[in-house]
């Protein structure tokens, strides 16, 4: 038998998943939709698609600085994230 | 009679060679092989350049904590290992792309296998942070 406070504390944990994924939905979502041109070029070569030697060169450049943008340091450690 | 033969002989040759610098109008079936290999390496690095972008922009977990559930956060020291390997990654599939350009007939296979096992590295610290 579930009482009300197993059932309360249940909800309370449901609660906090929910909150913690809520406030990184945005980052997540970024990644994805960012993904999508990369996914679909993919999905053009096991089609059939050929590719170009322009097509290379826009995909590098694009990469590059995304790369370059996880490249910029972090924000220094003051003991806190150390982990 | 040496000396006839040995002309004849010179000229079949130079004949020959003369055929053999000929370039014959075709498709080039390795230049495209290797243009949608590249290609193909290039949007997979795509996929993980973004994935670790947004791994980055999660909150930083705090010292002692992991990532779980009910508390989504990056680890620094995944992140900092990340920087390392897409670095190496940025420069093999830059190798990689610079060599099929300059010489689109070559055989790539090893810039291609370097490009491939520096991105199989950044995947697997990626997994590692999840």
């Amino acid at each position: 038998m579930v009482t009300a406070a197993e059932v309360s504390a249940g909800l309370a944990a449901a609660e906090t998943i929910v909150n913690a994924i809520i406030k990184v939905a945005p980052a997540i979502e970024r990644g994805v939709v960012s993904s999508i041109p990369y996914v679909q070029a993919i999905a053009g070569l096991i089609g059939g698609k050929n590719a170009t030697a322009e097509e290379i060169d826009a995909v590098l450049a694009r990469i590059n600085a995304e790369v370059d943008l996880f490249l910029s340091p972090l924000p220094p450690d003051d003991g806190s994230t150390t982990t | 009679m040496r000396k006839p033969v040995a002309a004849i002989a010179v000229v079949c040759g130079l004949t020959l060679a003369g055929c053999q610098t000929v370039a014959l109008p075709s498709l080039n079936l390795n230049s495209v092989a290797a243009l949608n290999t590249v290609y193909g390496i290039q949007n997979a690095f795509g996929v993980a350049v973004n994935s670790a972008n947004a791994y980055r922009a999660l909150p930083l977990c705090r010292t002692g904590t992991g990532p779980g559930v009910a508390n989504i956060c990056a680890k620094r020291s995944v992140i900092e290992r990340l920087q390392a390997a897409m670095r190496k990654a940025r420069l093999a599939v830059n190798n990689l792309v610079a060599l099929q350009k300059a010489y689109p007939s070559v055989d790539i296979t090893n810039a291609l296998a370097a490009a491939r096992s520096a991105l199989n590295v950044v995947q697997h610290i990626l997994a590692s942070g999840a």
